[in-house]
Order: C-alpha cells, then structure tokens, then sequence
C-alpha cells in the first residue's frame, strides 16, 4: 500500500499516513499566509489543518487530490479562524513580515509601498476572487485542482483568477512603487 | 497547468507574491512544523475513539429516551384523568360490584372512599377503566365476562388466588361497564352518572 493509499484508507493509523499528509506542509502554510498574512497564524491553522484533516482523513477516498484537500481544509480553517477572531481578514503587513534585507533606504521603502499596495488590492477582492487567486499563487494549485477543492467548474476558476489578477495588478500598478 | 502561471500584466504582482513565499518558506522550519504535527496526531486516537463513541452514546440514549416517552404516552393514554370526583364515583362502582362478599386474603378489600390513599384510589379506576377496555376490544363475551375480566383486573394486582367466578358482580355493572367502554368515555361517563 504506497502512502496515498494508506492515507486514503484513513482506517488506521501509521507513520506513513502522516508522511503522506505532511508532504504538502509547505503549500498548507503558504496558502494559510495568503489568507492570514501572518506568519504565526499561518504556522497555527497549517497545524490545524493536518488536525482536521486527519481526523476526516475518511472522507480523503473521495477526493481526487490530497493537495487540494488539504488546501481546501486550510482555507475553512482560516475563514473559521477570522470569524472566531472576529478581526480582519488580513493584518497590516509591515508588522508581521520580516524586514527586506536591503539596506538602501528607498529600494526598502518603495518595496514596503508595493507590498502594502499587493495586501490592499487582495484585501479588497471578493471571496471568491481571493480564494482562487490565493490558491493559485500561494498555493500553486492546478486550475483542476483549485475547481476540486471549491466545488467550481475550471472555466469558473479561470475567469475568476483573470479577474482577481487584473485587479491586483491595476491596484499595483496605480500605486507606482511609492509607499 | 500545474504550474501557476502569469497573466499578463500580473508580472509585477506575481514577484512580489514570490518574494514573500520565498521569505516566509525560509523562516518557515518545516521539520519542527512535521515534528508538532506528528505529536499531535499521535495524540489523537483516544480523541479519535471519542468522537466516534459519542453518538454512539447520543444513539443509546435517544433511544433510552424515546422508549421511556413511549411508555409514559402510553401510561397517560391509558391512565385515568385523576379526577377525583371521577376516582370516587369509580370507587362507588366497585364498591358496588364487591360488596356482595366479605374481603378475603384471596379477594381484595376495596379501600372506603374516605379513608383510602390516593394511590389505592388509582389503582382501583385503573384496574377498572382497563378491564373494561379490554372487554370492549375483544368484542365478544356477555355481561359475566366483561365483569369478570374486571374484577380479574382489579384482583390481579394484589396477592391473593384466583378470581372466583361466583364473585362477578351484577349484570347491571357488567351491562354498565360495557356500555361505557365502547362509548370510549368511561371516566367521563362515571364522573357524570355520579
């Protein structure tokens, strides 16, 4: 039995089930980052997510991809943890992201600028707009797989993710680079 | 299409996006996060067994629950209103029906109105309103056995021997009894001939 089969089963419990689950870690925590923006609170719901997902890991013989399963686990548990926080949903980015390594003083402060203007243009997406764009990009999902764990057709997916990038960039590039 | 690629224009973005997956994914200790996790779900199968045990549980006693409200709707479709001008006018009627003989180890004495405890006292409309809705389901017998099954009925809850058939009371009870049962409103109908 490889690991996704031992995975899928979710019968029993074994070192390899986990494996299994936990090579996707790093897409889990990029894809909380994307809805959080807060790497703490990414770190915690990635956790969370493996939780749920292990304790549903029954319903896994029914999904077609472990890492749009777990993706779409991560993105219930962050909508979860923004309701349960009742804060929103993304927090000021300067405070919570490490600062640039750059040590000339205006390449540091356009590029605080241009991410301040990246936070505000996906803060101001719809829901369904983010969740593809953030899967997509924080995420790396497949359009297939992005439909899979939303419940959308490709089509949907595709002319969502258009969308939401146009808007992302024209907030950008409006912004100019000036913080 | 695995692979996320860039619309046009989102080139901008795009790197700023990566930017910050690239420094995130640098502080991010994967093995320390896979080692949490591990812990964590090791944990769990106790939690495991309880969610499933819980409505197990849950089912256990909703049945429990809907068998004990069963058996109380029963009792109360079955139970006489307590009424107690109902109860005494019942107790009248057996008194009436028993009387004829002198109480007997075997045959049970039926409690004065005054003096009887409550629960005798519903005990005896019950042993009454039962015997006669058993007579009126069956559908056949005379007088005799209507009254029979009634006093059998009243008897059949105290120690003692069997019900002597010498002992059924009048035909005028028995005829009474009946008609009330298959009108469907004894107790009313005792509480009003009283």
């Amino acid at each position: 039995m490889s690991d996704m089969e031992a995975a899928r089963t979710g019968t029993r419990c074994s070192e390899e089930d986990v494996e299994a689950l936990l090579e996707h870690r790093a897409t889990v925590f990029l894809v909380c980052l994307g809805f959080v923006r807060n790497r703490h609170d990414a770190e915690e719901l990635a956790q969370e997510t493996y939780l749920r997902a292990w304790r549903s890991r029954g319903r896994l013989r029914e999904e077609g991809s472990v890492k749009a399963w777990l993706c779409r686990i991560a993105r219930n548990a962050c909508l979860d943890h923004v309701r349960r926080t009742r804060k929103g949903l993304f927090r000021p980015l300067l405070a919570t992201t490490d600062p640039p390594d750059e040590t000339d003083l205006d390449a540091e402060l356009e590029d605080k600028g241009r991410r301040i203007a990246l936070r505000k243009a996906i803060l101001d997406l719809s829901r369904p707009l983010r969740d593809v764009l953030v899967m997509r990009e924080y995420g790396e999902l497949s359009y297939e797989q992005i439909a899979g764990a939303l419940g959308v057709a490709p089509g949907t997916v595709m002319s969502r993710l258009h969308r939401a990038r146009a808007r992302v960039a024209e907030a950008v590039r409006k912004h100019g680079g000036r913080p | 299409m695995n692979g996320p690629s860039k619309d046009e224009g989102f080139e901008e973005p795009g790197a700023l996006v990566d930017a910050e997956k690239k420094a995130a994914l640098a502080a991010f200790d994967g093995e320390a996060f896979a080692r949490r996790v591990r812990r964590a779900v090791a944990a769990e199968p106790a939690r495991t067994e309880r969610v499933w045990l819980r409505p197990v549980l849950a089912g256990a006693l909703a049945t429990l629950l809907l068998a004990a409200s069963l058996a109380a709707w029963r009792h109360v479709r079955n139970a006489p209103e307590p009424d107690p001008a109902i109860v005494a006018a019942a107790l009248r009627g057996c008194t009436f029906f028993a009387a004829s003989e002198e109480a007997s180890p075997s045959r049970p004495r039926i409690p004065e109105a005054d003096g009887a405890r409550a629960a005798d006292l519903v005990w005896v409309v019950q042993a009454v309103v039962h015997g006669a809705r058993r007579s009126g389901a069956s559908g056949r017998g005379g007088p005799d056995d209507l009254a029979g099954t009634v006093l059998a009925a009243f008897a059949g809850g105290r120690p003692g021997g069997p019900v002597e058939w010498k002992a059924v009371p009048s035909e005028d009870l028995a005829r009474r009894l009946g008609e009330l049962s298959r009108g469907g409103g004894l107790a009313r109908a005792i509480a009003g001939a009283s």
